[in-house]
């Protein structure tokens, strides 16, 4: 189609009356809208990968328990009857309280930088 | 498309999101343009460039560097304008059976200067796309690539278009326009 000088009407009434402008803050908002909306989808991806994270667990010990339970318990309660079984129990409560304080503190360094 | 601009594209996808700044500067009025010719309010027209920008950035990895960013956003713009017209079924004329017309009388009508409030009435009449196709032949000058490529139409029958285009303004203006 062959565009010529007497579509000059035609280019006059496409012109746009009052020209229109965007606001000048227009790139500022759509970059804040941007960053919003990857926050929400990282906060939902954190969630999901929580949620998965409960739900395996939670599918694997019943399926354990399922499996070898009765095994399970059998042997427990025959280490148990054992008197010499509880004199690893405050050193490793007292191992696991300490690691669980490191991993807190060290998470909020983290964090922090 | 420019290799500063792949490079821009390139870190984006690397999770710079701030470098989009740039192509929100530099693109966002030409996007803004097309809108704002479909969509009657301002503030719907600002926010449906907006979304455009958004959707262009979250597909960002899906542009092929087949035509230029501009290009592409343009087409973006478009498509979110006429969906959100769909949506809200806005009514345009359609003239599906044209009489017999002569090119003369139809150039001749579209030359008239004296009768551009007329021309502008039956252009709002237009269907979007087809306001948006004249729109950047006539005005912007686009080359029908980049026109066929927004409008995602084929660049053989983008001109018939525009000829079908052309009477059915004539017949508009001839038949007043609020036919």
């Amino acid at each position: 189609m062959e565009q010529t000088s007497k579509d000059r009407a035609l280019m006059q009434a496409l012109a746009p009356k009052e020209p229109r402008q965007l606001p000048s803050n227009f790139p500022y908002l759509t970059m804040r809208r941007i960053k919003d909306e990857q926050r929400l989808e990282e906060r939902c991806q954190h969630r999901m990968a929580i949620v998965t994270t409960v739900v395996v667990s939670l599918v694997g010990i019943a399926a354990l328990l399922y499996l070898v339970g009765d095994v399970l318990w059998k042997s427990l309660v025959s280490v148990c009857s054992q008197p010499d079984t509880f004199v690893l129990v405050w050193p490793t409560l007292f191992c696991l309280v300490f690691f669980a304080l490191l991993n807190h503190w060290l998470s909020r360094q983290y964090r922090k930088t | 498309m420019q290799t500063d601009e792949q490079e821009l594209i390139a870190r984006i996808l690397d999770g710079h999101a701030e470098d989009f700044g740039y192509f929100l500067e530099r693109y966002s009025q030409e996007a803004f343009a097309i809108v704002v010719r479909l969509v009657p309010r301002q503030e719907d027209a600002e926010e449906l460039v907006q979304d455009a920008f958004v959707r262009a950035f979250n597909r960002l990895e899906t542009f092929e560097r087949r035509s230029s960013f501009s290009t592409w956003i343009c087409r973006i713009a478009y498509t979110t304008a006429v969906s959100w017209l769909r949506k809200r079924r806005m009514k345009y004329l359609s003239i599906d059976e044209q009489p017999k017309l002569t090119d003369a009388e139809v150039d001749e009508t579209l030359d008239d200067e004296s009768r551009i409030e007329e021309l502008r009435r039956a252009i709002t009449l237009l269907k979007p796309d087809e306001q948006t196709l004249i729109t950047l032949y006539y005005y912007d000058n686009r080359p029908l690539n980049d026109i066929a490529y927004i409008l995602d139409a084929e660049p053989n029958t983008l001109a018939t278009r525009l000829h079908r285009i052309r009477r059915k303004l004539y017949l508009l203006m001839k038949h007043g326009t609020n036919k």
